[in-house]
């Protein structure tokens, strides 16, 4: 099991363990959040390359350069968090969105000129989030939060030849706005700004890449 | 006087018609020959297969010291994981390479007469069954010959000749990943290569062809693949084109962006399609060029329309080879130069 699934399972867990603690900790903040949104994921390098060939004493020339890059992603996101402390909720999201890998070539050996390659790619990610609320503000209906989160994420390329398997982690904050909370569900906004972290899939590095991520969603508070 | 730049040639005694061929649409470049109305690639269809060493010697190498540099050559194929090539030394014998004998023997032979091939390999086939029965290589003794581990200055590394010439008993044919320029003297001199198949050797003192590149792999691996490679790999395929028309002889190289495997093969009829196969999944660049490196007829018969007039082009995608299928047709367009 990978690390991006362990994470899962410590949510999941998490979430058993302190359920009968969220139930006491029922107040007006809700026990339970689904929210639906949007999320701009910035770009992210994934790496650079050398064709080579091997010369008469062992060393390398190179044929031509490359430097690659994973386009912004704009995703469309589902989130689900459930209150387990006055302070803390746990949850899940999935996403999906469109990209491009887009290639430079550079340093033709034989003097092409340089030229961008690409392809279209669509991240698919599902993850767990743990979030803790910081003091409100604004009568209660402005609140924010840190987080933190991992998941698993899958790039797919045009036409679906492939697929590959990589991580995403996250850490960050943002707020909720509660527009309308008297009486039943609480309906509201989540803004939030991320680090997002990816590993492998497209990264085949095996390192991590950073991009900033900003989100806007509604939520409905139950 | 040192005598550089030298083509290694692949040479064709046979009962049936060989040449070298364009062989089937997909894979690498491999030797053929049409035999019954039909082109067959020369492939041994039973391995391992037997050699023997002849029973030769020029300065610097002794009989044994050639036996253990072309037994390190084999050794080197056969230990391609994804490869299953395999070869057996049956020991020295007193006959010379190119006899008739129905054994694969590899000797030195003094061919002052070729005086810019280091060593070559020719086949006998049978002449009914079609069946490959013997490929012998000689080495050119005219030539300085060294086994010395780290190489000698002014003489050839046996065992970086041997290791190419294997590769066409093997059945594969030059690979054109290489950049070569024109010497003061005449000819071309290799700038870098990206295979040992490369149809022009290094300099004298050279040992860098004792490795296989990712193309060399590739190429003996679609050639006698290990039970599960076809399935672990993928392949491109597509058309090169040049004002509406298919491209002969069009090199096309694939570049695995993650792995930095180079992997060559041509478009290899009218209509210019080609076939890379062997190749890693996962997203590859496309480089196709010319082959104005090195002489034609290394690669395709004299007579084919070989296109050599358009510049070197990158397809404007990013071409992804699938695990156990093929990226789908990439059409490629050039421009004249």
């Amino acid at each position: 099991m990978t690390a991006i699934g362990c994470a899962g399972c410590l949510v999941a867990v998490a979430a058993c363990l302190l359920a009968p603690a969220g139930a006491r900790a029922q107040t007006a903040e809700g026990r339970m959040d689904v929210a639906f949104g949007a999320r701009w994921v910035g770009a992210a390098t994934l790496g650079s390359a050398e064709a080579r060939l091997t010369t008469a004493d062992g060393g390398t020339r190179v044929l031509f350069e490359t430097h690659s890059e994973l386009t912004p992603v704009r995703t469309i996101e589902a989130a689900v968090h459930i209150r387990v402390a006055r302070f803390l909720r746990i949850g899940g999201s999935v996403s999906s969105g469109r990209s491009r890998m887009e290639t430079r070539i550079t340093a033709d050996f034989e003097g092409a000129p340089d030229t961008v390659v690409s392809e279209r790619v669509t991240e698919f990610a599902i993850g767990g989030v743990v979030a803790a609320d910081l003091r409100p503000m604004a009568g209660a209906r402005f609140r924010p939060f840190i987080a933190a989160g991992a998941g698993h994420l899958r790039h797919v390329h045009e036409g679906r030849p492939l697929v590959e398997i990589g991580r995403l982690y996250h850490v960050g904050g943002g707020a909720d706005y509660v527009l309308r909370g008297r009486g039943g569900p609480a309906l509201g906004v989540r803004v939030d700004l991320r680090a997002v972290l990816r590993s492998q899939g497209l990264f085949a590095d095996g390192g991590l890449h950073a991009s900033p991520a900003v989100a806007g969603s509604l939520f409905v508070r139950f | 006087m040192t005598p550089v730049p030298f083509r290694r040639t692949v040479a064709v005694v046979v009962l049936a018609l060989v040449a070298l061929a364009t062989a089937p649409a997909l894979a690498y470049l491999k030797l053929g020959f049409d035999f019954d109305g039909r082109r067959l690639s020369l492939r041994w269809t039973r391995v391992p297969v037997p050699y023997f060493v002849s029973q030769t010697s020029v300065p610097g190498v002794s009989p044994s010291d050639f036996q253990l540099a072309v037994d390190r050559a084999f050794s080197t194929w056969a230990e391609v994981p994804t490869s299953a090539v395999a070869f057996e030394p049956r020991g020295i014998t007193f006959a010379l390479p190119g006899e008739d004998d129905e054994r694969s023997t590899l000797g030195f032979l003094a061919r002052p007469d070729l005086d810019r091939v280091l060593a070559s390999t020719s086949f006998l086939v049978d002449g009914v069954s079609g069946e490959l029965i013997e490929a012998d290589i000689f080495f050119n003794s005219v030539f300085p010959w060294s086994v010395h581990p780290g190489g000698e200055a002014g003489r050839y590394d046996l065992e970086s000749v041997a290791l190419h010439e294997i590769g066409h008993l093997s059945g594969l044919g030059h690979s054109a990943l290489g950049e070569t320029e024109f010497s003061a003297g005449g000819g071309r001199r290799v700038i870098a290569a990206g295979a040992v198949m490369f149809p022009i050797a290094f300099p004298a003192g050279s040992t860098a062809d004792r490795t296989l590149r990712a193309d060399d792999v590739a190429g003996i691996s679609d050639l006698y693949p290990e039970p599960g490679f076809p399935d672990r790999t993928g392949s491109v395929s597509g058309h090169v084109t040049k004002d509406g028309r298919g491209v002969f002889g069009a090199h096309v190289a694939a570049f695995h962006l993650s792995t930095g495997a180079l992997v060559g093969n041509f478009s290899l009829n009218e209509d210019g399609e080609f076939s890379i196969a062997g190749l890693a999944p996962g997203p590859h660049v496309l480089r196709v060029e010319p082959l104005d490196d090195v002489d034609v007829d290394g690669f395709f018969p004299a007579d084919a329309p070989v296109t050599l007039d358009f510049r070197v082009t990158y397809p404007q995608r990013i071409v992804v080879v699938p695990r156990g299928g093929d990226s789908g047709v990439v059409e490629i367009e050039v421009v004249g130069k």
